[in-house]
């Protein structure tokens, strides 16, 4: 598949999507421009770039044109996964357990577990920098931290 | 007030114990965020704002903007000693200082670029003072449609210069704008594009947009890839620059500054147009251009003096018209509003010790900075030793935190995460997020006056184009757009986008 006809084709759906939802939040009159004037503007804008890079993509030289398979070609995608994941985990988890709990498991498991590194580095490096945004925040800045269920 | 008495005002200010600690701090934390390839200032701005949120609004700045000059300074250390540019604004930098570093000069190199820096930060922050006053009488006559059309052109200006397709960029920005008015409509009270989410109905925050799509995404770029660790030089010796070196450096330091100092005030321009064209001038200018590329001391002084010059510059738009240049400005002015403070043409005349003390503490700040990096070089050699391995997983944090602290809101980490991907897959098919940020900050300014507008004309968009100050922006909006379609104009803008390529 072509990179910037998949591309192209994206951004059209999402700006098709905001002019939908324009309508439905009313465009006004010119005079009197409704919530959805602008967003169907902009839309629109969205709209018709898209259809010019992808009319772009069937003109300009085959050769120079990337699939999409070729954009993760050579890397380690899988690893980006990994720590988009990794991320998610720690959003959903972290009011619940706590900002020490999930801030050290993350820290711990990138360092240790991804990128390889000896155990004094996962352990000491996480614990530090933790200590000193905890300091940083809650004592001198004093703005709350979620404690989680064990309370700390 | 004469220009003497706002001085002393600012100094006053400036020189209050904790606007002094403060603006160290944003100088060291920007040194440090320049030297670290990987972060950058915008980044680094977002992810601190919340620090932001217990000291006063005057303070806030001062540090923030510490941060912003701080990180030019900064990304010249790695650009010359690594041969990786710490951010964008030093990619030149390291044609020309990467060189003179392999050849034993990395010292005059680091001094050449520290003195630039500095000189042309002075001329700055004098540009600003004198500048900026007169210009924010000038606004005081600015309506709705002056200021829609001077966004207008802010963001043509944006996408004109966008390294890779002006249509992309274009794109972009239309996709800010969508982002942009998410939440409740100010006008009518109507939820737009919340999907019923109450988190929503304040809006996407600037923070948690700029983290996911400049940091998070930076993040998930290099973990894919293996990091290339420059060749890191060390030895640094001598790093006052001689007589030769400051001769063959003087004129280009000066001929930089102004350049960017120029290129600064536009809209969308800024500190990464302005190293380039400096670079490019001086090496027109030489009567020796092959030596370019192969270790010019005016190479590195010119670039250094012109970024610095821009972001200094970059402060009047924001600080005169309440309009950011650039997606740092739009950071800062998100920082302002959380502080009550809206930035505009009565800001220097309602806010006196912000303007002119943020003002002085720049150049405090520029002092601060000369005396930080030469004697800390140093320490940036082995941070720059610091394995990505490490680094990282620190800066991902500092972020997820930094994210939520300033709403102790779970939504704004999902928000962020969700910025991340979409920042990352937009890389990969060459969408720059720059537009995006600022049609996203811009994006309430140019709703309101472009209704404010119509409402004014009765629903005729001539208002635009029958007032003489609108329709000169949009003229100039419309004249860069025609001529990025020409032919001729095309070629050479792929010429130099492929040229920066090189160069990166």
């Amino acid at each position: 598949m072509n990179a910037e006809r998949v591309g192209s084709l994206f951004w059209f759906i999402l700006a098709a999507a905001a002019i939908y939802g324009s309508l439905d939040l009313g465009l006004g009159s010119m005079g009197q421009p409704g919530s959805g004037f602008l967003t169907f503007v902009a839309g629109s804008f969205v709209a018709l770039m898209a259809i010019i890079i992808f009319v772009q993509s069937y003109r300009s030289d085959p050769a120079s044109q990337k699939r999409v398979a070729q954009l993760w070609q050579g890397v380690k995608w899988q690893r980006a996964i990994v720590i988009t994941i990794l991320i998610a985990v720690f959003i959903m988890v972290f009011e619940t357990l706590g900002f020490f709990i999930c801030s050290f498991a993350l820290l711990f498991i990138i360092m240790k577990w991804l990128e390889g590194l000896d155990w004094k580095t996962s352990v000491l490096v996480p614990a530090v920098t933790i200590g000193c945004t905890y300091l940083l925040f809650k004592t001198v800045l004093k703005i709350s931290l979620p404690a989680g269920i064990f309370g700390f | 007030m004469d220009l003497f008495d706002n001085i002393l005002t600012g100094l006053s200010v400036a020189f209050q114990w904790h606007n002094l600690l403060f603006c160290f701090v944003g100088c060291f934390i920007g040194t440090l965020i320049g030297v670290l390839p990987g972060l950058g200032p915008v980044g680094a701005m977002s992810i601190l704002l919340p620090i932001t949120f217990g000291i006063s609004p005057v303070t806030a700045i001062i540090m923030l903007s510490g941060i912003y000059y701080g990180a030019q300074y900064g990304g010249s250390a790695t650009s010359i000693l690594v041969g990786i540019p710490g951010e964008a604004a030093s990619v030149v930098t390291t044609l020309d200082g990467h060189q003179m570093a392999l050849q034993g000069r990395a010292g005059p190199a680091l001094g050449i670029s520290a003195f630039a820096s500095f000189i042309a930060g002075t001329i700055g922050v004098l540009g600003l003072m004198l500048l900026a006053p007169p210009l924010a009488s000038l606004a005081l006559r600015f309506g709705p449609p002056e200021y829609f059309a001077l966004m207008i052109m802010g963001l043509i200006i944006l996408t004109y210069l966008a390294q890779k397709s002006m249509v992309k960029s274009l794109m972009m920005a239309g996709v800010g704008v969508l982002v942009g008015v998410v939440g409740l409509d100010t006008m009518t009270g109507m939820p737009r594009f919340t999907f019923g989410i109450p988190d929503l109905f304040d809006g996407v925050g600037i923070a948690p947009l700029a983290m996911g799509l400049f940091g998070v995404s930076e993040i998930l770029l290099n973990v894919e890839q293996t990091i290339k660790q420059g060749v890191v030089v060390d030895r640094v010796k001598n790093l006052l620059p001689n007589l030769a070196d400051w001769k063959a450096s003087y004129k280009p330091i000066l001929r930089g500054s102004f350049t960017g100092f120029l290129l600064g005030i536009l809209p969308g321009g800024g500190a990464v147009l302005a190293s380039f064209i400096s670079y490019g001038t001086e090496k027109r200018l030489s009567k020796t251009p092959e030596r370019f590329g192969h270790g010019a001391i005016e190479g590195v002084a010119a670039p250094e003096a012109a970024n610095n010059s821009a972001a200094q510059a970059a402060f009047i738009p924001l600080l005169t018209l309440g309009v950011p240049a650039n997606a740092v400005m739009g950071i800062l002015l998100g920082a302002l509003m959380i502080h009550g403070i809206t930035p505009g043409p009565m800001m220097i005349e309602k806010n006196p010790e912000l303007f002119w003390g943020t003002v002085t503490s720049m150049y405090l700040g520029n002092i601060m900075l000369l005396v930080l990096n030469l004697p800390l070089i140093g320490l940036w050699v082995k941070l720059l030793r610091v394995q990505y391995a490490v680094l990282f997983p620190l800066i991902l944090f500092i972020a997820l935190i930094g994210a939520y602290v300033i709403n102790s809101s779970e939504m704004d980490l999902y928000l962020m995460l969700l910025f991340g991907v979409i920042g990352y897959l937009m890389r990969k098919f060459e969408y720059e997020p720059a537009p995006l940020v600022l049609a996203f900050v811009l994006s309430p300014i140019l709703e309101d006056s472009l209704r404010q507008s119509l409402i004014i004309s009765g629903g005729s968009m001539s208002i635009f184009v029958t007032r003489p100050i609108s329709a000169g922006f949009l003229f100039l909006a419309a004249l860069l757009l025609i001529s990025a379609v020409l032919p001729s104009v095309r070629k050479k803008r792929s010429k130099l986008v492929a040229q920066a390529d090189e160069n990166n």
